[in-house]
């Protein structure tokens, strides 16, 4: 297989994944509202969904494997961690937002992390990432989208 | 006002997620970068949440932790992994721009499973992130 066949195979299974999560994020936003409306608070919800979550993932990866992660530098370990803590900052001002303003105008303002994200990678990370206008272009047409939709089902 | 700050402060959480996971995933597995990540998220939401609800964290029933561990499948083993593994293959950029998609998601979902009504707003609003995904996804 060529280089550019390859690199082709690796964006397409890239992209893939990425659809399959925002599916996934989707259906656990209907699943939360169900239960951030009949059956937890939402950080409570969240903290459980977070223990759980890493309990099956614990369970589903081999054990064998475990030794892969002992070769990766402390660099990476540190950055995952604060992946992680990014994560739940991001849960929890969205929680907060949601008890001062309206759903569809949090949503919105929320899904604008992808712009974010580009200026971030664009100033800082050209090194690993290379932002093209396409990118910026179709980032913005997404974020505006959600928008919409967001306002239409509130409305 | 400060709702739309917290907006931001949570747009910022869920950006710097994607920017610290692409440059950790660079020497360490998708799947057990997902694992350390879930566990650092779980310890500090658990802080929180027994800050703010001791009770409710240590009284809850088995039918709420079922609907609980049905969201976490969906967010995080799922969500997550799926989420991390495309941020190493095709880059924070145009691997957040897909995955901010999710709501769309949910609105389709929310139609087929809950029988929602949807508006022309929401419809607009479905062209214009289809359009931006194939300007997003056109360029391999």
């Amino acid at each position: 297989m060529n280089l550019k066949a390859a690199r082709r195979r690796r964006a397409l299974i890239g992209y893939a994944a990425a659809l399959v999560a925002a599916m996934s994020y989707g259906a656990g936003a209907i699943v939360a509202k169900k239960a951030v409306t009949d059956v937890a608070s939402p950080m409570t919800t969240t903290a459980f969904s977070l223990l759980f979550g890493m309990l099956v993932m614990l369970v589903v990866l081999p054990r064998t494997s475990y030794r892969d992660i002992r070769g990766a530098p402390r660099r990476s370990y540190v950055y995952i961690a604060l992946a992680g803590l990014s994560g739940v900052w991001g849960v929890a001002f969205f929680h907060l937002a949601l008890i001062d303003a309206p759903v569809a105008l949090v949503t919105t303002v929320s899904s604008s992390y992808p712009l974010m994200a580009i200026a971030i990678v664009h100033f800082f990370m050209q090194r690993l990432e290379r932002v093209t206008l396409r990118t910026v272009l179709g980032s913005t047409l997404v974020v505006a989208g959600i928008g919409l939709v967001s306002i239409g089902q509130a409305g | 006002m400060i709702g739309i700050l917290f907006s931001l402060l949570a747009a910022s959480g869920f950006a710097m997620t994607a920017v610290f996971a692409r440059t950790a995933l660079q020497r360490m597995p998708t799947p057990y970068g997902t694992l350390l990540s879930l566990f650092v998220s779980t310890v500090a939401a658990m802080i929180i949440a027994a800050i703010l609800h001791p009770g409710e964290l240590l009284g809850i029933g088995m039918v709420a932790l079922g609907w609980l561990f049905l969201v976490g499948l969906f967010n995080f083993p799922l969500g997550r992994m799926f989420n991390y593994t495309s941020v190493r293959l095709v880059g924070v950029s145009k691997a957040s721009t897909v995955v901010a998609t999710s709501p769309l998601f949910a609105t389709i979902l929310a139609v087929i499973i809950l029988g929602e009504r949807v508006g022309p707003v929401t419809l607009l609003g479905t062209v214009a992130v289809i359009g931006g995904l194939a300007l997003t996804l056109n360029q391999e």
